[in-house]
């Protein structure tokens, strides 16, 4: 294609793709915000699907206005891997759980909302100095995408029970993937596949080893843990 | 001028009016949706015209402030509504004499003399609800401050019949922000207003009770105007929401206004009334109400939306 008519292309629509992009990243952000605030796993496994979901319609709207066709097919995967495969294995292994929701949480939920939101003021004044100036997609998705990521560390460490903690995982995955898309449109499909599959492994490895968690401890509960210590 | 005042008139008029009507409409929604048949819409004007008639009972122990409270409670939502648009797109003369913190100022002063008239008698019930309504607005004062900054910001007027020009004009129709605002404010709304998650309206429990437990002594007309006072805080909240927030339109325009155009204005304001009142109940239908000490967390979410909305507008601003 002729660079100016790439331009013009890239130029037209912009307004209504920023647009439909931020609605999509501030459901992004707040499915990360919800699966915090989750009391119970299941609900927690849901939302995680929504956020999935999210993301597959932010790779369709980019993918749309940038014309590469690789992103439809990651979208497609993404919905099949994440709001399927990986939404359908937790939500087995939790029921087959004792515990179905964070018994002691180290943190209330109100006092993890507070902490989150700190951690998006910290990734909105940290995303300037990182992104590339010139951009087709400007700051904001990429905010989101540190956000998501810090959200989902966060998760990682200030939670117990096993299933929340593969969730806060899964979280910062969803993180790095909107961030790949925001500054380079997308990885390559081949490297999209890897990350794919790599993440469903991940995610059945995971469940195994919650099953054999609550098989040994009777819980899921990863505090239990620390006494297997040599 | 004559015509405007006439408008003023009927802006507070519809209020008085309509108010009572939500409460039927909700209550007779949620016995359809329970697959009974429920009272009639009009119960509520009904109860209202029984309680006009009777003589009330006082305690000897009531002070001036028992018999205050229901004036004020009857009289701050009419006051409020003539700040806000209810039927028209322009300020009209009164609009000028409070902005949106006024006007939240004076709807608190409402819940104020209610709380203090329920701890006037003494009585049990009334100590304890009006502590709990005291927690609850507590907690909600900050995040309605913070909803009304955050408006404020987006719009840089704080005058409601600007704000609501500049949040549907395409620049911020779509913004997140403009959204989590709404959401964060109906969030409150259910909170001061005793619905569900917060505090259930059609509970007898006298335990369990926050905001109707405040009202427990009175009876005959006091109680009359209290419930209608309360009613109508609600309707004028919701047309807050409504006609400031999320769906101005409908309104009678400027130079344009007539009869039929406020009529238009009514119908659909009652029609956006509906559709909300159809969420409330799909709401109280499908959740319980929570423990009191979850109420935090309701209203901690709220805070969270608007803070997350301060946020995302700064970001579509730079970008």
């Amino acid at each position: 294609m002729h660079p100016s008519a790439s331009l013009v292309l890239l130029a037209a629509p912009a307004g209504i793709s920023t647009q439909v992009l931020q609605v999509l990243g501030a459901l992004l952000l707040l499915t990360a915000f919800a699966t915090v605030a989750a009391r119970h796993i299941n609900g927690a496994i849901g939302i995680y699907a929504i956020q999935s979901f999210a993301l597959a319609m932010v790779a369709v709207v980019v993918g749309y206005f940038t014309g590469s066709s690789d992103l439809y097919i990651v979208a497609v995967l993404t919905v099949i891997v994440k709001c399927g495969a990986i939404a359908w294995i937790l939500r087995n292994v939790t029921n087959r759980l004792h515990l179905q929701r964070e018994a002691r949480p180290y943190l209330t939920i109100p006092v993890s909302l507070l902490i989150c939101a700190l951690l998006t003021l910290l990734a909105f004044f940290t995303s300037p100095a990182v992104v590339a100036p010139g951009t087709f997609l400007n700051e904001p998705p990429l905010a989101i995408s540190i956000a998501m990521v810090l959200i989902g560390l966060f998760l990682l460490s200030s939670r117990r029970h096993a299933v929340i903690q593969v969730i806060g995982l899964l979280t910062i995955e969803n993180g790095l993937f909107s961030g790949a898309i925001a500054i380079a449109y997308g990885m390559p499909l081949i490297v999209e596949f890897g990350i794919l599959f790599d993440i469903l492994i991940a995610v059945i490895v995971m469940s195994l080893l919650v099953t054999l968690i609550q098989r040994e401890l009777i819980t899921a509960d990863t505090a239990n843990l620390q006494r297997l210590k040599g | 001028m004559v015509q405007l005042a006439l408008f003023q008139g009927l802006q507070i008029l519809t209020v008085l009016i309509c108010a009572p009507l939500l409460r039927g409409i909700i209550n007779r929604l949620k016995a359809m949706v329970q697959s009974k048949r429920g009272p009639s819409i009009w119960q509520p004007y009904r109860d209202l015209w029984k309680l006009l008639r009777k003589g009330s009972v006082v305690s000897e122990h009531a002070s001036w402030v028992y018999h205050a409270a229901p004036l004020f409670s009857f009289i701050t939502p009419l006051i409020v509504a003539m700040l806000i648009p209810v039927l028209t797109a322009y300020p009209l003369p009164y609009a000028f004499m409070g902005d949106m913190l006024a006007g939240g100022f004076i709807l608190s002063l409402g819940g104020f003399f209610t709380s203090l008239a329920a701890l006037d008698t003494a009585s049990t019930f009334g100590g304890m609800g009006s502590s709990r309504a005291r927690v609850v607005s507590l907690l909600a004062e900050p995040v309605v401050i913070l909803i009304l900054f955050s408006v404020t910001l987006i719009a840089q007027v704080t005058i409601p019949f600007a704000v609501n020009q500049t949040l549907i004009s395409t620049a911020y129709l779509f913004n997140p922000a403009h959204w989590l605002l709404a959401a964060a404010l109906f969030m409150v709304i259910l909170a001061e207003t005793g619905r569900i998650p917060v505090d259930n309206p059609s509970s007898t429990f006298e335990l369990s009770m926050i905001e109707s437990s405040r009202t427990l002594e009175y009876s005959g007309q006091e109680l009359a105007l209290m419930e209608w006072g309360g009613a109508m805080r609600f309707f004028v909240l919701l047309t807050i929401l409504l006609n400031v927030l999320t769906a101005p339109w409908g309104l009678a325009p400027d130079g344009g206004t007539n009869a039929l155009t406020v009529l238009i204005a009514v119908v659909t304001l009652l029609f956006k009334m509906l559709v909300i009142c159809c969420v409330i109940v799909v709401i109280e239908s499908s959740i319980a109400k929570w423990r009191f000490f979850r109420i935090p967390e309701f209203l901690g979410t709220a805070v969270i939306l608007a803070a997350l909305a301060i946020v995302f507008f700064y970001l579509t601003r730079l970008s």
